[in-house]
């Protein structure tokens, strides 16, 4: 035989009450709540405080202050026509110049060493025997333009010469400019 | 025994829903009046969301403002209007992330910027609250809120606040939320539980608030 705290709701079944009773089909418990005080008592209880709690912070919040501004335009279909036409024109432009980047950085004709290229170590020059190799040789000798190369080897003769670009490259900490 | 009234917790009359079904679905055709009565009708209540998540006027001043600029941009892709409310709180929760995010980033680089010290001080500050009385007990009701929030894991406290603070159903909070309603429900009363233990708050409830 079930003893009268077995018969009361849990404090599950309360939870649920006070979170779904707009949702909750008419249930036994629903009875229950109407004939136990007990149970009755716990549920209104902690619906009240529960109340309170949603009533302090309504009260102890502020009201806005500010207007809403919204954007001129239609909702929606403003961003969807100005700015996504913008970002495919901006698309297409970014694709244009990387495609004409591409096409100035691409293979170029092989330098001589008068060029200021220092010819390839021994253990390189019998790489070149190799076809696979002369190719990535090959590509490694025309990856940087020429400029690069010849600062690379005045920095080698003489670190003091380009310390203007290693400023540029790598600028001293007590720069404050650099964000 | 008389019976105590209380109020219908969460969804709004069923009017109202439906007239906000139906703003939405002129906004997502891009009917401008529509959307500029939903935001009238959503304001203060996003508003007071974004405000207890962040203590902050200034913050959920301009947060709030992000939100209805992110709705009136993106309503187009609101698939069903009826469900307005739980994707307009959920453009809400993902800004007050975001806002959370940066604040705790920016945080790193200094130990009290600039803002952080004005927000401290905005949120310590009672709001319009007229009397000195009042303003012991503003200050004293978020001190206690907070003590239990902060033990509360972040999805017992969010779908807690969501349910009892922002008056969302068990429905919406799971499409804010994007999870099952039975994890939803799990959550919740996991905060129940230990709201019901709290008893400083619940004391401090009873004896300040009618």
């Amino acid at each position: 035989m079930k003893s009268a705290a077995d018969m009361h709701l849990t404090d599950r079944r309360i939870f649920e009450f006070l979170s779904e009773r707009d949702r909750l089909p008419p249930t036994s418990e629903h009875d229950h709540l109407e004939n136990c005080n007990h149970c009755r008592g716990r549920v209104d209880a902690l619906d009240d405080d529960l109340r309170r709690l949603k009533q302090g912070a309504e009260r102890f919040a502020p009201a806005p202050d500010r207007t809403l501004r919204l954007p001129e335009g239609l909702p929606g279909k403003s961003r969807r026509s100005g700015r996504f036409q913008a970002w495919k024109a901006g698309l297409g432009i970014a694709a244009t110049f990387g495609i004409l980047l591409l096409a100035l950085i691409g293979i170029r004709p092989d330098r001589t060493p008068s060029m200021g290229v220092a010819p390839p170590p021994q253990a390189a020059v019998d790489d070149l025997e190799d076809p696979e190799m002369a190719e990535v040789h090959l590509l490694a000798r025309n990856a940087l333009p020429t400029s690069y190369l010849a600062i690379t080897e005045s920095i080698e003769q003489d670190p003091d010469e380009e310390e203007g670009f290693i400023d540029f490259l790598i600028p001293p900490l007590e720069d404050n400019s650099i964000s | 025994m008389p019976e105590t009234h209380h109020p219908t917790p969460a969804s709004p009359t069923p009017d109202t829903a439906t007239e906000n079904t139906e703003l939405a679905a002129a906004a997502k055709n891009g009917n401008r009046y529509a959307f500029t009565r939903l935001a009238d009708r959503y304001h203060e209540r996003i508003f007071k969301m974004v405000f207890y998540r962040t203590r902050s006027r200034p913050d959920a001043e301009d947060i709030t403002q992000d939100i209805f600029l992110q709705a009136f941009r993106s309503i187009h892709r609101l698939k069903e209007p009826e469900r307005f409310e739980g994707w307009l709180y959920r453009i809400a929760m993902n800004r007050v992330t975001d806002h959370h995010r940066k604040k705790k980033f920016r945080s790193l680089f200094s130990p009290l910027m600039e803002n952080d010290r004005e927000d401290i001080e905005n949120a310590e500050r009672p709001h319009e609250a007229a009397e000195a009385v009042d303003r012991v007990v503003q200050a004293q009701f978020w001190e206690q809120i907070q003590a239990l929030l902060g033990q509360l894991p972040r999805m017992e406290k969010e779908v807690f606040m969501l349910r009892f603070f922002d008056d969302l159903g068990i429905k919406e909070i799971s499409q804010v939320l994007g999870k099952s309603e039975s994890t939803i429900k799990t959550h919740l009363y996991r905060a129940l539980a230990k709201f019901k233990e709290a008893s400083s708050l619940r004391e401090f409830l009873g004896e300040n608030l009618p």
